[in-house]
C-alpha cells in the first residue's frame, strides 16, 4: 500500500495462490475504499512461477514446442531426416516425432503411417541392424492413431515390414518419469515438468425467497492430481473484467482449520439481471473461474 | 564392397609398362622419382611399400586415365592396419601438389584419437621426411604441408584455416548444427577459395547424416578437386556402404603374406574350465556370457551397461594372457617393451580389471575411458615407448587410430557382434614392432586371448587367425615355431573369368506397407442432439456385491478323489452393504462423472486436461436425464440414487462415441 501511495512500481511475492488471492483481493478493496488516498488504481497482473500450464505450452510455436518436449524427453534435435524430429537413446538410435502444440490437435492414422514410412526410409531400418522402434510424443493419440500403430505391431512375425511405435501422451506419467530420471545430484528434476490446471469450477443456485438465492460449487472438480479445494470465492456483482470477491468471501472455512465452504446465501439488492462470478483455488497452484448471468425475482 | 577397380586391371598394366603414358608430365616424373631407378614398374627400396605403391598407382590412374565419373565422388583404399596409410596419404599429397597444383589439403577424422595419430605423423612432415616423399629439387618442399590442426594442441581456430596448407580436423567441427562448425565451414570454403584435395580418414565411420551433409558440402564446392577415403574396415557402422568407390584392397592374408602384419593366433580355454560370467554391478543380478544380449549392451552404450566380469573368470583369463605376455617378452628379448591390451564390456568392468592386474598380479595398467583424463590419452599413445606401463585396458576408445606395435596380447572380456568395430579392436595388435635389430620379416605374433562362448569364429575367419582350443590356464607355449607359412596369396589370374556381382538390390521384404486402420471419426457439430439422443439399456443393473453360496472342491488322496464342499455362513440381509447418505451419493457420482470425461477424452485422442470440456455436459446430461433438470447441490437423494446406477452405461455409451466427445472439445460445450 505504501509502496503504490508513494508511486512506486511494486513487486509482491507469496507462496501460494491462495496466499496471493486473498492478497490481491485486499488491494482491489483498499483501492476501491480510496485507502490510497489520491494514487491511482493499482494495475496490476499476477504471475505464478515454478509450473508449466499446459495452455501456456501449446501457445509455444511448433519449432520451440518440439524443442521443448525433445528437451524434456532427453533427445536430440535436430535431425535432417525427413519426417523425424529427433532421435532418443544414448547412441541417439531411437527415432521420435512430435506433434503439433495445440491441445486440440489429435495424432491420426495418417500421422501413425507418415512416421513409419519415414522410419522405413532410414538405413538403420533396411540395414543389418535392423531398427524397428519409433516414438511419437504428444497431446492425444486418436483411436485411429492406437489402431494403426498396432496394426503396424503385428505385423512382426509376418513379415520384415513392421515397425513398433510406443504413442506417449504429453501430460502421462510415463512422460513425466523420463524427466524424473534424469535427476542428478545437482538435480531434482521430478517435479519439473508439473502441468497445473485450473480447477473446473461449476456452480448450480436457485432461489430460496424474493431476492435471495442460493449457490452452490459442490460441481467443481480441481483438475491436478491429489488436489484438493482450499478456497471459494464469490462476487454477485461481476463486471465481467476485475473479479472483486464479497466482503467475508474472500476466505473461509467450515470452523477453524475446517472444509473450505462450497456453498453461499445472497441476497440481491433489487430485482434484475446479475452477472455472478466464483473463483476457487486448489492446494495444488491451481485457480478457475465460472461466472454466469442470475435473473433475479 | 566391390573392387571398382578389377574392370580395369588391363588397361592400367599397360599403362605401367607404357612408363606411365598418357598422364601429366610432372606425374611421369613423380611417378619415376618414387620407382626403383631399374624397374619402374618397382617402387624404390626403402621407398613406399609395395602394395602403397600398387594402391598410388591405381588412385593416380583413376583420377588422370579413367573418366571423371570415375573418381568424383571420391575412390576409395581399403587398406588393413599397419598397412600404412598415413604415407599413402602423404605421397597422395605431393603428386596432387606437383602435378594438379591443388594446394590446400583438409584430413577429416572421426574422433580423437585418430587425429592424435595424424597430428604425430605429419607434424613438421615428419611423415614426408621419413619416407622421402618430396624429391629433392622439387619446386615444393615439406613447409608447402605444415599443419594446423582444428582445436588440437595448437588450439588453432576458424581464423587459423585461412591460409593453411594441410588442415586436420575432427569432422564434427564442420557440422553446420553448430555455430563453431558455421564458422569453420565458412573460412575454409568462402573465404578462401583456393583449390583443395579431401582426405576422410577411416570412412567407415560416417554413419550420421550430418557426416553425409558436411561431406556434400565439401563436394559441391568449386574449390573440390579430389576426394581420397582410407580404410581397413570399408562396410559403415550403419551397414550402408560408402559412396565412394573402391580402387585397392590390401587385406589380412596379403599383408600376412607380405608379413607386412603381425601373425594374429587365438587362444581358447575349455568352456568348463573357464565359466565367463558376469555381474550387473548395480542390481546384483548374474548372467552367463550367453543370457546377455550384446547387442542390448552396444545400443545402452557403456555408461547405462554395469557387466562386470565374475572375479574367477576374470582373473582365470588374464593369467592365460600373462602366459601369452611372457612369451611375447621372450620373444622381444629386451628388444621392446610388449603391452597387453585388454578390451572391458563397460567402465565398471575396466575398473575391476585394472584393479585385478595392479592388485593381485603386481602389473602396471593404464585406465583409458571417456572418464579419465587427456593424460591417460597421451600416456597410451607412448605406452610402447616409455615402458612406463604393462598393460592398457579400456571399453571402446582405443580402436582406429592408436597404432602401438607393442601391443603383443589382446584380451577380450567381451563379445562383438558388429563387424566393423570387433576388427578394428583386433587390428590394434596386428602392427608389426619395426626398429634397428629386428628383422623386417622376422615372425611376430598377435595372441588374442578369447573365450570358445563369445562365438568369435567369424572374426577369427575373417582375419585367417589360427585358433588354440582347451587352452590351459597355466600352460605354456614356444610360439615361435607355432607361426608356420603365411597363407597363400589370392591373385586374380584371369581377368577375362571375371564377373560383377550386381549391388543387393532394395530388400521387398521390408517395404512397409501403408496401414489400413481406419482414421478415427470426425468430431460431430450437432453433438448436443446426438448426446440428448444416446440409447441407454432398458433395465440398469449396477452389481453391487456378489452373495456365495458355496465353494466345491476335489482333491486327489491315497484314497481317491474327495469332494469338499464349504458354504458361508448365512449373511444376514443388508449387512455388509454400505448406505451412502445423499453428501457420499454426490460426491460419488461427481467423481465418476468426472471420471468418465477423463476417460471418454483420452480415448478420443485429447489430453487429460481437455476433460473440462466434458465434464460440464456430462453434469447436464445427468441432470436432464435422470434427475428431472435439477443439479446434482440440490436434487433429493432417491432422484441421486437412481441417477447413479446409469453410469456405467453412460462410460461404455461415450467411450464408443468419441465423435460425441471430439464435438463437445472442438466445436464448444458450452
Amino acid at each position: 500500500m505504501v509502496a503504490q501511495r508513494l508511486g512506486r512500481r511494486w513487486i509482491m511475492c507469496d507462496q501460494s495462490r491462495v496466499a496471493v488471492a486473498v492478497t490481491a483481493e485486499r488491494c482491489k478493496h483498499a483501492a476501491i475504499e480510496r485507502a490510497l488516498g489520491d494514487a491511482p488504481l493499482p494495475d496490476f497482473t499476477i504471475e505464478h512461477w515454478g509450473v508449466y500450464e499446459a495452455e501456456r505450452l501449446a501457445s509455444l510455436s511448433l519449432e520451440q514446442f518440439r524443442a521443448f518436449v525433445l528437451d524434456c524427453y532427453d533427445a536430440r534435435l535436430p535431425s535432417t531426416d525427413e519426417g523425424i524430429h529427433g532421435y532418443k537413446g544414448a547412441s541417439a538410435r531411437v527415432p521420435v516425432w512430435v506433434g503439433p502444440p495445440a491441445l486440440t490437435s489429435t495424432v491420426d492414422a495418417g500421422d501413425v503411417n507418415a512416421f513409419a514410412q519415414a522410419i522405413a526410409r532410414l538405413d538403420r531400418y533396411r540395414g543389418e541392424e535392423g531398427l524397428r522402434d519409433g516414438v511419437m510424443l504428444a497431446w492425444g493419440f486418436s483411436p485411429g492413431a492406437r489402431r494403426a500403430a498396432t496394426e503396424l505391431r503385428e505385423r512382426e512375425g509376418v513379415s520384415l515390414a513392421f515397425v513398433r511405435l510406443e504413442q506417449v501422451r504429453i501430460d502421462s506419467p510415463d512422460f513425466r518419469r523420463h524427466i524424473a530420471s534424469q535427476s542428478t545430484e545437482r538435480g531434482d528434476y521430478s517435479q519439473f515438468l508439473t502441468f497445473v490446471q485450473p480447477p473446473l469450477v461449476e456452480v448450480a443456485h436457485r432461489r430460496m425467497k424474493r431476492l435471495h438465492y442460493e449457490f452452490d460449487a459442490g460441481d467443481t472438480q480441481p483438475q491436478n492430481a491429489d488436489a484438493s479445494i482450499v478456497n471459494v470465492q464469490w462476487d454477485f456483482d461481476y463486471d465481467g473484467r476485475t473479479f472483486r470477491a464479497a466482503r467475508g468471501e474472500w476466505f473461509h472455512r467450515k470452523g477453524k482449520g475446517g472444509a473450505p465452504v462450497l456453498d453461499a446465501q445472497y441476497t440481491f439488492p433489487r430485482a434484475g439481471s446479475f452477472r455472478v462470478a466464483c473463483r476457487v483455488q486448489d492446494d495444488k497452484g491451481g485457480e478457475g473461474e465460472w461466472s454466469g448471468e442470475i435473473a433475479v425475482e | 564392397m566391390q573392387n571398382a577397380f578389377l574392370p580395369l586391371e588391363d588397361d592400367f598394366a599397360l599403362w605401367v609398362e607404357s612408363g606411365f603414358m598418357p598422364s601429366e608430365p610432372a606425374t611421369q616424373d613423380y611417378l619415376r622419382f618414387l620407382a626403383d631407378p631399374d624397374d619402374e614398374r618397382e617402387p624404390r627400396p626403402n621407398g613406399l611399400w609395395r602394395h602403397q605403391w600398387e594402391a598410388l598407382l591405381r588412385l593416380i590412374y583413376a583420377r588422370e586415365v579413367a573418366n571423371r565419373g570415375f573418381w568424383e565422388d571420391g575412390l576409395l583404399l581399403n587398406v588393413v592396419t599397419g598397412g600404412g596409410k598415413t604415407a599413402l596419404i602423404a605421397a597422395t599429397m605431393v603428386w596432387l601438389r606437383l602435378a594438379h597444383d591443388v594446394r590446400r589439403f583438409l584430413i577429416l577424422c572421426p574422433n580423437l584419437i585418430v587425429r592424435d595419430r595424424l597430428e604425430g605423423d605429419f607434424r613438421s612432415g615428419k611423415v614426408f621426411a621419413e619416407r622421402g616423399l618430396i624429391p629433392p629439387g622439387a619446386i615444393v618442399s615439406s613447409d608447402d604441408f605444415a599443419l594446423t590442426t582444428l582445436g588440437g594442441a595448437s588450439r588453432a581456430t576458424a581464423g587459423d584455416l585461412f591460409g593453411a596448407n594441410v588442415v586436420l580436423a575432427n569432422i564434427h567441427q564442420f557440422y553446420r548444427s553448430s555455430a563453431t562448425g558455421r564458422q569453420n565451414l565458412w573460412s575454409l570454403l568462402e573465404a578462401d577459395q583456393t583449390p583443395f584435395a579431401l582426405f576422410n580418414d577411416e570412412a567407415h565411420n560416417t554413419p550420421a547424416p550430418e557426416y553425409d551433409a558436411t561431406l556434400r558440402d565439401l563436394h559441391t564446392h568449386g574449390g573440390f578437386r579430389f576426394r581420397l577415403d582410407t580404410t581397413a574396415t570399408p562396410d559403415r557402422a550403419d551397414g550402408k556402404p560408402v559412396d565412394s568407390r573402391m580402387i585397392y584392397e590390401y587385406d589380412v592374408p596379403a599383408a600376412l603374406h607380405d608379413r607386412v602384419i603381425a601373425t594374429p593366433v587365438v587362444y581358447q580355454p575349455n568352456i568348463k574350465t573357464v565359466e565367463l560370467t558376469y555381474t550387473d554391478a548395480e542390481t546384483g543380478e548374474t548372467r552367463r556370457v550367453e543370457e546377455i544380449d550384446w547387442d542390448e549392451v552396444d545400443r545402452a552404450g557403456l555408461s547405462a551397461t554395469q557387466w562386470v566380469t565374475d572375479d574367477k573368470p576374470m582373473s582365470q583369463q588374464i593369467s592365460i594372457a600373462l602366459n601369452r605376455l611372457g612369451e611375447a617378452k621372450r620373444n622381444a628379448n629386451g628388444r621392446y617393451h610388449p603391452v597387453l591390451f585388454v578390451v572391458a564390456v563397460c567402465k565398471a568392468d575396466a575398473r575391476v580389471a585394472q584393479r585385478m592386474l595392479e592388485q593381485r598380479f603386481g602389473l602396471r595398467a593404464l585406465l583409458v575411458t571417456e572418464d579419465e583424463d587427456e593424460q591417460a590419452r597421451i600416456d597410451a599413445a607412448a605406452i610402447g615407448k616409455r615402458g612406463k606401463y604393462d598393460a592398457v585396458v579400456s571399453v571402446a576408445m582405443l580402436r582406429e587410430g592408436w597404432d602401438v606395435p607393442e601391443v603383443a596380447v589382446i584380451l577380450l572380456l567381451r563379445k562383438f557382434g558388429s563387424k566393423v568395430y570387433g576388427p578394428q579392436v583386433v587390428g590394434r595388435g596386428l602392427r608389426r614392432v619395426r626398429r634397428d635389430g629386428i628383422e623386417p620379416d622376422e615372425p611376430q605374433i598377435c595372441a588374442i586371448v578369447d573365450h570358445p562362448k563369445l562365438d568369435h569364429d567369424w572374426l577369427w575367419e575373417l582375419l585367417r587367425a589360427r585358433v588354440r582350443s582347451d587352452v590351459g590356464v597355466d600352460q605354456q607355449f614356444d610360439e615361435r615355431e607355432e607361426v608356420g607359412e603365411p597363407p597363400p596369396r589370392q591373385e586374380i589370374v584371369n581377368r577375362d573369368l571375371l564377373i560383377s556381382i550386381p549391388e543387393p538390390q532394395e530388400d521387398e521384404s521390408v517395404i512397409l506397407d501403408p496401414v489400413t486402420a481406419e482414421p478415427s471419426p470426425k468430431p460431430a457439430r450437432d453433438w448436443r442432439q446426438q448426446l440428448a439422443a444416446l440409447a441407454y439399456g432398458a433395465e440398469a443393473v449396477e452389481i453391487t456385491d456378489v452373495m456365495l453360496k458355496g465353494v466345491t472342491g476335489q482333491e486327489l488322496s491315497p484314497g481317491g478323489w474327495t469332494r469338499h464342499k464349504r458354504a458361508p455362513a448365512d449373511i444376514a440381509a443388508g449387512e455388509g452393504t454400505q448406505q451412502l447418505s445423499a453428501d457420499e451419493l454426490r460426491e460419488h457420482i461427481r467423481e465418476r462423472l468426472h471420471q468418465i470425461a477423463e476417460l471418454a477424452t483420452i480415448e478420443a485422442g485429447y489430453p487429460a486436461p481437455l476433460r473440462r470440456h466434458v465434464y460440464p455436459p456430462l453434469l447436464e446430461h445427468l441432470s436432464e436425464r435422470w434427475l428431472g433438470g435439477v443439479a446434482i447441490p440440490f436434487a433429493e437423494e432417491d432422484a441421486l440414487r437412481g441417477a447413479a446406477r446409469w453410469l456405467h452405461q453412460l462410460e461404455a455409451a461415450l467411450l464408443a462415441r468419441t465423435d460425441i466427445v471430439g464435438g463437445m472439445v472442438e466445436h464448444g460445450a458450452r
